[in-house]
């Protein structure tokens, strides 16, 4: 089963992410949910794919109560992002799912209805969870065409999506301890999977604007501290949309 | 946040009576540890007393092993959940195959027999085993029941042994009501998951 762990708290405001599953399957790549709760309202970002439903749900139910989730954060189209949608709205119907509108004649074949979706426009948009103003933050091209990251202005967290993600395997730490080693195993994925420079480096400029205490991946581990302006230095440097040249096989590009 | 009063579907249901039984399992398992805390204490205080004190002691330690045992039941418990959850979660994801294939124009449907009948099969399959998931969480919440009988005995005998206590009487009758209680709240607990339970599956 998945595990919970508090990464914020300030009184009722809280950021929880669920993550490492050692019961997963090799063929299906891990990724990291988080929980963005503010009393009795919470927000779930990337709740995942179908096949990791039941992970996620019994590790969220054994430290919080899910029927306090009353929207989903989609940062893209992806299956192993929102696949799983049918089974959270199985659970709860009034569910709503933000996602960019470019996706919203997409992702409802993973299913949902017209009421189920909030667009979120281009040039993003603010989302009200309780008295908290979440940021939706373009990030388009990195590394889908319509995708947003989330920035928590008052916890100084950004979800960040596919950005920062690296392909980790074994018991890894959920924080990332040594940045130079990590980021080797973030590299072919950021070089494959970001396909536009120019929307890279306008993310990298937005973003070092910010301040950031974390930055949290949908797949690997936490940037904290200094780690984060690091990793945004990192990619502003790095050619991406070049993973093909690295080798013939996508295995190079996942390594 | 308005919490839905009725979810539209069986696995909604199931996965709101999950939901139900998970929040319980945490009350008990906080209470459970109050219960081995003040039970910590009470012994270090029946040691102070001496030999007045002795027997509150004694039931003072084996309070702290019904913690222990409620403890380790709950976590299994939670464990048992997740297995649960994933039978849900199956059986749903199943449902919603047989539901589109359900769409298909009668006149095709033939052509899609066989998978038709490899998904109900699947769905038996899936749905027996998740009978067995909800019978055996039936048997580990009597268990836990048995086991807080044992615990309201102990609490019962601790408030008895109190009254040998001699100067510490009161103080170790107060330490023995707040173990009671909690021990009590722990019972209803329980007892209300496992009448949750009868109720999904009546």
């Amino acid at each position: 089963m998945k595990k919970t762990t508090p990464i914020f708290q300030d009184g009722a405001h809280q950021w929880i992410v669920v993550a490492r599953d050692p019961q997963r399957p090799e063929y299906l790549i891990d990724t990291n949910e988080y929980l963005v709760v503010d009393g009795q309202r919470a927000l779930l970002t990337d709740p995942g794919g179908s096949e990791i439903f039941s992970a996620v749900f019994s590790a969220l139910t054994a430290a919080v109560d899910p029927r306090h989730i009353e929207a989903l954060f989609a940062s893209h189209q992806d299956p192993d992002i929102i696949s799983s949608l049918a089974l959270w709205l199985e659970f709860n119907p009034a569910l709503k799912c933000h996602l960019s509108w470019l996706w919203s004649e997409f992702v409802p074949h993973f299913g949902g209805k017209d009421d189920t979706f909030i667009d979120i426009p281009d040039e993003g948009s603010t989302i009200r969870l309780g008295r908290l103003n979440l940021e939706a933050l373009p990030a388009h091209y990195l590394h889908s065409s319509g995708n947003f990251h989330l920035y928590d202005r008052k916890a100084r967290i950004l979800f960040s999506g596919d950005v920062g993600a690296a392909r980790l395997t074994g018991d890894y730490p959920l924080f990332v301890e040594d940045f130079d080693r990590h980021i080797r195993q973030a590299e072919g994925f950021h070089r494959r999977w970001m396909g536009s420079a120019e929307a890279k480096r306008d993310w990298c400029e937005r973003v070092s604007q910010l301040p950031i205490d974390m930055l949290c991946p949908q797949h690997g581990a936490i940037y904290q501290g200094a780690d984060v302006m690091r990793f945004i230095n990192w990619f502003d440097e790095l050619p991406v949309g070049s993973g093909l040249r690295r080798g013939s096989s996508p295995l190079h590009a996942q390594a | 946040m308005e919490i839905p009063s009725s979810l539209s579907s069986t696995g909604g249901q199931s996965l709101q009576l999950v939901v139900e039984i998970s929040a319980g399992i945490r009350q008990v398992t906080a209470l459970s540890s109050q219960v081995n805390l003040v039970a910590l204490n009470a012994m270090l205080a029946a040691k102070q007393a001496g030999s007045q004190a002795r027997g509150f002691g004694i039931v003072s330690s084996e309070l702290r092993q019904f913690s222990g045992q409620l403890d380790r039941q709950m976590h299994e418990l939670g464990d048992f959940i997740g297995d649960l959850v994933h039978s849900v979660a199956e059986s749903a994801r199943i449902r919603l195959h047989v539901a589109h294939l359900d769409q298909i124009p009668a006149a095709i449907q033939p052509r899609l027999a066989g998978a038709a009948a490899r998904i109900e099969a699947r769905q038996a399959r899936i749905d027996s085993d998740g009978s067995e998931r909800w019978f055996g969480l039936g048997n580990r919440l009597d268990h836990a029941l048995r086991l807080c009988s044992t615990g309201v005995a102990l609490s019962r005998a601790a408030k008895i042994e109190a009254v040998y206590g001699q100067a510490l009487a009161a103080s170790l009758r107060q330490v023995a009501d707040e173990i009671e209680d909690a021990i009590v709240t722990i019972l209803g607990t329980i007892k209300q998951l496992r009448r949750a339970l009868a109720h999904h599956a009546g």
